[in-house]
């Protein structure tokens, strides 16, 4: 018996394709698809005179009683001018003409549409022979207040942060820019979850064929849930293959709406307190918002020490591998002794140090991410000075080769995009392996490979590396120079925007 | 996919025509090779006419000290045989690790190789991709090579150190320029041309009190015809030489004013032009040079020179000047050999004449004409010009 094979339990279809259509939303049938829930609240009430019988349902927690107590029930229980409906439809009627003190109240012809609103944190006022019934979007629970950026530290800017209510971010966003043309469209993605996801962009600049990409990209996804925010990024991610992205999450609404206002459009998904910018080619990955906060000067200067960082973290361990290993006549002869010296005793190959600790490198940094800030710091020290020093001082790895590796996450730790960031760390290793094997020459083909890779990669038909290798020279402007403000007046010529310059009004593109 | 697999094979193409090819041996760690700094090279003097090769390279310190130089123990080997090849492999057998010629600076050169003839060992330097064409060579004066690197052993700074500080030293003051090994193997290919090759020897007498720990000198030339020692440039010989090839950029002469009181004049600015006429079926050389020098100490008790004073001085620095000139063109007369590099000067401003010269050019040169012509200045940079009294502290 033990053993008999029981014949599986038929599960209702997804909520997206029952609950609704067709169905008037009436007590019972708001009941029988909610009412097993323990969090399920029914209040069972008359109105008027006639004492009609009707029930305010929605889910503890989800809606703010108080809201309900003052604007729904007093109304329903005490109102004069209900004391005249004889029937729901004529209770409906009196309450969409502002007999319930209430703003966002929706009349619902279907249980869909009820079920839906109650999921949203809503309570809908069902009637049991209804065809109809009113929601009133009494949200009530908690969400994190706005706060500073965890991830992304300022100086010179904005200190508030995206959180994980929807609505609070677009409000963020609309505050900033106040502009008519700032136009936000929402749509759910998650056949269980029900995700509100918003696309934000300025109709007069971003390029409106863009828009519809990208929205169409997101319609695409099916899934169940949408909690985490691979689904989108993979979804708006032209070559999945290739690690570098081609998106910028933020989690500052400033650095959003300066994205926006160059053309990009925007993505923002209830839940998640972080934004997504697309299109993003490479040089983007080197230009902080907060570049724009300092002299000139200093912002190009800034620009090209991530140049150099990201170069620098990229090579350096594969140029190490090559020189000390295949190539040693490079080395100068001071840093060869040293390098000699330092090898001796230890009884790893410097290739299998050299990756040994750059793996390490990743693992601390997991920790440190994955626990908690105070022990993640402890870790990171204990794991980078005490067991690095520890095994420096055993003779298990040369200093020289701890020194380099250090350099290279230390340089890759410099990059404003964590997804940029991994990206170049994949390729670090894939350099560095490539040197184990054939030196300079497999670094430079494993570069070249990567390069090839970069040069076809295209974001909505966008050349990944604009526009250095734009096909026209005034389309090429240098990426690594951050202008005064009195040049900038065009917006990147990558983003195909209809409104290029900065500074020139369009009271014809009015929405 | 048929580009990405040409691509592929387009990048893995070029392993076959290259040294990358055998990737798989040249993986060597450094703590396993030996880092050979300088090259003794001999010729046996028990007639067999073999090449015995001593190499020095640095043994390190503490590991982790991350300082090369740190201690300064030195490790030698010594290898023989019939070629320098065959030599430097017969040492390979006697060490535990790898020798690494790619970072060897300095060729030494025993006194007898060098008068036997360098063309073959500067061949093999050449030839050999992993040795450095820049590496300075160095004769080892009235010396064997394996000796001169054997007796540095046990001095506190290593020899490729010394030789480094000797050259530099002699470079900032234009008293030896150094010779490298592709410089050598060019001149060779002419065969008019000669080598001049610094050469090194052990301080004698008195003069070791001055570098007890490290008792050598770099104090001029070897010059040799062919490839081989026909003799050597001493002190005032070598600046002369300086003077004619345009190397002397600074260097101190010793005058006295007309009160017969010590005087250093230090060369600010020199300008060499050598230029040669046939005259007669005989080469006609005119050196002309140029020499600004600032007089930068006097024993005087006054330091207010007249120009009757300066020019005093600059006529005897003419003639330091002429004296070391003629001493080079001498030595060049006595021994036959273009030293002065006339022949070169022919072939490239009158590449015919010198097609129906360079046959019979070593019974041409030595009826050449030189023609010297010094114009020296004397410059008085001292900024006090008052006379000091006897008040004057």
């Amino acid at each position: 018996m033990f053993f008999r094979k029981e014949k599986d339990p038929v599960l209702p279809l997804h909520p997206q394709d029952t609950p609704g259509e067709g169905m008037p939303p009436t007590t019972a049938n708001v009941k029988a698809f909610l009412g097993r829930s323990s969090d399920y609240v029914q209040r069972d009430i008359v109105i008027g005179p006639g004492r009609i019988p009707a029930s305010l349902i929605y889910f503890d927690g989800m809606v703010s009683s108080q809201l309900l107590d003052d604007h729904v029930m007093r109304p329903l229980t005490q109102e004069s001018t209900l004391a005249g409906c004889r029937n729901p439809t004529q209770i409906l009627d009196a309450l969409q003409d502002g007999a319930a003190p209430f703003t966002e109240i929706n009349r619902r012809g279907s249980l869909a549409d009820a079920l839906k609103d109650i999921m949203f944190g809503g309570a809908v006022l069902t009637f049991p022979k209804g065809k109809e019934a009113m929601t009133f979007r009494a949200k009530g629970f908690q969400t994190r207040a706005v706060s500073t950026s965890t991830d992304e530290d300022t100086i010179k800017a904005s200190k508030e942060a995206f959180i994980e209510s929807i609505r609070t971010n677009t409000s963020l966003v609309r505050r900033k820019l106040a502009t008519p043309y700032l136009v936000m469209e929402d749509m759910t993605i998650g056949r269980q979850s029900q995700t509100l996801v918003t696309i934000a962009h300025l109709s007069n600049i971003t390029n409106p064929r863009l828009v519809e990409e990208v929205k169409a990209r997101l319609e695409a996804i099916d899934t169940d849930g949408l909690l985490v925010s691979g689904f989108i990024e993979e979804a708006i991610t032209e070559t999945a293959a290739n690690p570098f992205p081609q998106f910028m999450h933020t989690e500052r609404p400033d650095k959003f709406c300066i994205g926006l206002l160059q053309g990009a459009v925007g993505i923002l998904i209830n839940g998640l307190p972080i934004a997504y910018l697309t299109p993003m080619v490479f040089h983007n990955f080197f230009r902080d918002p907060e570049d724009y906060a300092h002299h000139y000067i200093y912002g190009t200067f800034l620009r090209v020490l991530r140049y150099v960082m990201f170069f620098m973290s990229l090579v350096l361990p594969a140029t190490f591998i090559s020189i000390t290993n295949f190539h040693q006549e490079m080395v100068p002869i001071p840093l060869a002794l040293a390098i000699q010296s330092a090898q001796e005793g230890v009884p790893l190959p410097g290739t299998l140090e050299m990756l040994i600790l750059l793996l390490a490198g990743e693992v601390l940094t997991q920790a440190g991410l994955r626990l908690p800030k105070s022990i993640g710091q402890t870790v990171s020290i204990i794991g980078g000075l005490v067991i690095g020093e520890a095994a420096v001082s055993a003779k298990f790895l040369s200093p020289g080769v701890v020194v380099v590796a250090a350099i290279a996450i230390i340089c890759s730790y410099t990059m404003i995009n964590q997804d940029f960031s991994n990206a170049l760390r994949i390729w670090r290793f894939i350099l560095a392996a490539a040197a184990c094997v054939a030196g300079l020459y497999g670094m430079i083909m494993a570069g070249l490979w990567m390069l090839l890779s970069l040069s076809g990669l295209e974001c909505y038909g966008i050349p990944y590396l604009s526009p250095t290798l734009a096909s026209r020279p005034k389309d090429m402007p240098p990426s690594a120079v951050r202008a005064p403000l009195s040049d900038l007046i065009r917006r990147p010529p990558w983003l195909r925007s209809g409104n290029r310059r900065k500074t020139q009004p369009l009271e014809e593109n009015a929405p | 996919m048929i580009k990405r697999i040409l691509c592929l094979l387009l990048c893995l193409a070029p392993l076959t025509a290259s040294g990358c090819a055998t990737f798989g041996r040249s993986y060597i760690e450094f703590s396993q090779m030996d880092l050979v700094q300088a090259l003794g090279l001999d010729l046996a003097d028990d007639g067999s006419n073999e090449i015995i090769v001593t190499a020095i390279s640095r043994v390190s310190g503490e590991a982790g000290d991350g300082n090369g130089s740190g201690a300064q123990k030195a490790r030698v080997s010594i290898g023989r045989g019939s070629t320098l090849m065959e030599a430097l492999s017969s040492m390979s057998s006697y060490t535990d690790k790898e020798l690494f010629l790619g970072h060897t600076s300095h060729i030494i050169v025993g006194e007898r190789l060098a008068r036997h003839g360098l063309g073959q060992i500067i061949d093999f330097f050449i030839r050999n991709y992993r040795i450095r064409m820049d590496l300075s060579v160095t004769i080892a004066r009235e010396s064997t090579a394996c000796d001169f690197i054997r007796a540095s052993v046990p001095t506190s700074q290593f020899l490729t150190d010394r030789l480094d500080r000797l050259y530099q030293a002699n470079t900032q003051v234009s008293t030896i320029i150094p010779m490298r090994c592709v410089d050598i193997f060019a001149s060779l290919l002419e065969p008019t041309s000669t080598q001049q090759i610094p050469y090194v020897r052990y301080l004698s007498g008195e003069m070791t009190g001055l570098a007890e720990e490290n008792p050598i000198l770099l104090s001029g030339y070897g010059v040799c015809s062919q490839g081989r020692l026909l003799g050597y440039l001493d002190d005032s010989a070598a600046v002369g030489y300086n003077w004619l090839a345009g190397d002397i950029h600074s260097h101190t002469y010793v005058v006295r004013d007309l009160e017969h009181n010590l005087v250093a004049l230090a060369i600010s600015y020199s300008k060499s032009q050598v230029s040669v006429e046939i005259l007669d079926d005989a080469p006609y050389v005119t050196c002309h040079i140029d020499v600004t020098a600032v007089l930068t100490e006097s024993n005087a008790a006054y330091s207010l020179y007249t120009p009757e004073d300066l020019d005093a001085m600059a006529a005897q620095l003419t003639q330091q000047i002429e004296s070391q000139l003629l001493e080079v063109i001498e030595i060049s007369r006595q021994w036959g050999v273009d030293i002065l590099g006339i022949g070169a000067r022919i072939a490239a401003s009158q590449p015919r004449l010198w097609e129906s010269l360079s046959s019979h050019w070593s019974q041409v040169y030595p009826q050449s004409v030189f023609a010297l012509d010094v114009e020296t200045l004397v410059q008085n940079a001292y900024q006090n010009n008052r006379i000091p009294t006897e008040d004057t502290p």
